[in-house]
């Protein structure tokens, strides 16, 4: 029968193609719409063979800001559809988790993946995107990763991107009234060091730290004055020693807290409790951790709707499966219960001059922000 | 050198096989961090460059490939088809 998870979608264009999307696994396959009476255990299998699209994977190929449902504004790029009979349409909508036939044994595929190859589980979206550009795109993860964010050249973030129409405005504007010329900024997880740098041309002397060599390497090549960095391992004990305590005015984290609630890999070790008590010893008393998250809702969410009047699934709320973002309350609670204490917040919508009637990555995020910014206090313990 | 041999002195190249060559056969050297997701490329494009083979979609998801005998037997079954 057809999965309990499964969503049909319209694609733009072309009257007689549908979309089925699993809206939990994220796999799709464009269809013909003959074949919905095929759907229906009612109805006796037809002689005739229609045309099915193996469109695939249905996320974020294009990058994490990229439109999850994409494929159904772009059948003009499906390429040539496969012909198939009954029996050949139930295979693949079994494969692609369309058709299920055994709920329990589909159940006890959402569990995060064993080893970045595995296939028989559904995994979170690191596994998925792991797996993905692994198995069919051949291409290493953190390549990937700078090239979805940056320009080539790494010097600019990519204009064509939400990271640099909603995030890297917000922050541009945000540090401008937020920042004062020597304040003493420690970037946790500063990654090649793009906003380490912005924050430097502000006047602050910054010390960005990551335990990415290669992303170090870049960022001190791109280096502005009053900013340094260093590698260094994050939430072990003992990974910020060397560095004195109630040294620094500011700790900034972006893009970076979630990887301590929800791990990229099953292997990975650091701690959150280790990360914040760190963070609060290197702080000033009343220094702030200013952290800039994914929103624990939106983020990744298919963008559905008309451009005026964008809509969203929502899947997702006390347990994480495939999201990779704790939920805002589990977020905070923990920053909270560290010696912290919640004095503002901010959700990052797109400038308001854009012209969104070109981008509808811009007009959901104006709706549904893709980002919300928290400043904490450290308060006496 | 054999395909076997190549692929055991590929692995003993990052870490020090224990064991009989059955029990190194069978160590899944994924869960075991012998090869991590960053090395996972390498080892791909390592054999397909030294064997002149394409793995495909189903060999890299499968088990077999991801212990050290299974590897060795895609490679010789995709060598033995060119």
């Amino acid at each position: 029968m057809l999965g309990p998870d499964v969503i049909c979608l319209p694609a733009e264009g072309f009257p007689e193609r549908w979309i089925l999307y699993n809206v939990f696994t994220r796999t799709c396959l464009g269809v013909d719409a003959r074949a919905f009476p095929w759907l229906s255990p009612l109805t006796a299998p037809a002689e005739e063979e229609i045309p099915v699209w193996l469109v695939g994977w249905f996320s974020h190929t294009k990058g994490t800001m990229a439109d999850p449902t994409r494929i159904r504004r772009s059948a003009a790029e499906w390429g040539e559809p496969k012909m198939v009979s009954y029996s050949g349409f139930l295979e693949i909508c079994r494969k692609s988790w369309l058709l299920i036939d055994n709920e329990a044994a589909y159940q006890k595929r959402f569990a995060r993946k064993s080893t970045p190859l595995d296939g028989q589980h559904f995994g979170n979206f690191h596994d998925q995107m792991g797996f993905h550009l692994l198995v069919e795109k051949r291409t290493s993860p953190s390549t990937w990763w700078l090239e979805q964010k940056f320009s080539s050249d790494l010097k600019s973030i990519r204009s064509d991107s939400l990271y640099g129409q909603v995030q890297e405005p917000f922050l541009r504007d945000y540090f401008g009234h937020r920042l004062r010329k020597e304040l003493h900024v420690l970037d946790v997880g500063c990654g090649i060091g793009f906003f380490t740098k912005m924050m430097a041309e502000a006047g602050c002397e910054v010390l960005g730290i990551d335990p990415n060599e290669e992303y170090i390497r870049l960022a001190q090549k791109n280096s502005h004055p009053g900013s340094r960095f260093e590698v260094r391992s994050i939430g072990h004990p003992g990974d910020l020693n060397g560095l004195s305590d109630e040294s620094f005015d500011l700790v900034f984290i972006q893009d970076a807290l979630l990887f301590y609630f929800i791990r990229i890999s099953p292997s990975d070790t650091q701690r959150l409790d280790v990360l914040l008590n760190d963070v609060y010893r290197l702080l000033k008393l009343d220094g702030s951790l200013i952290s800039v998250e994914p929103n624990p809702v939106y983020y990744l969410s298919p963008w559905l709707g008309g451009i005026h009047r964008p809509f969203t699934v929502v899947t997702e709320h006390r347990y994480r499966g495939f999201s990779t973002v704790p939920n805002s309350t589990t977020f905070i609670k923990a920053i909270l219960q560290s010696g912290f204490r919640l004095t503002n917040i901010e959700d990052l919508y797109p400038p308001e001059h854009l012209n969104l009637k070109e981008d509808r990555g811009v007009a959901f995020a104006m709706e549904f922000p893709l980002w919300t910014l928290l400043e904490f206090l450290k308060a006496a313990r | 050198m054999s395909i076997k041999d190549c692929v055991l002195a590929y692995f003993a190249e990052k870490r020090t096989l224990a064991g009989s060559e059955e029990e190194q056969f069978r160590i899944k050297y994924l869960n075991e961090g012998i090869i991590d997701s960053m090395g996972i490329i390498d080892l791909i494009t390592h054999f397909e460059d030294q064997y002149q083979i394409r793995f495909e979609a189903d060999d890299l998801q499968s088990e077999d490939f991801q212990t050290i005998g299974g590897l060795v037997q895609i490679i010789e079954r995709l060598s033995d088809k060119k």
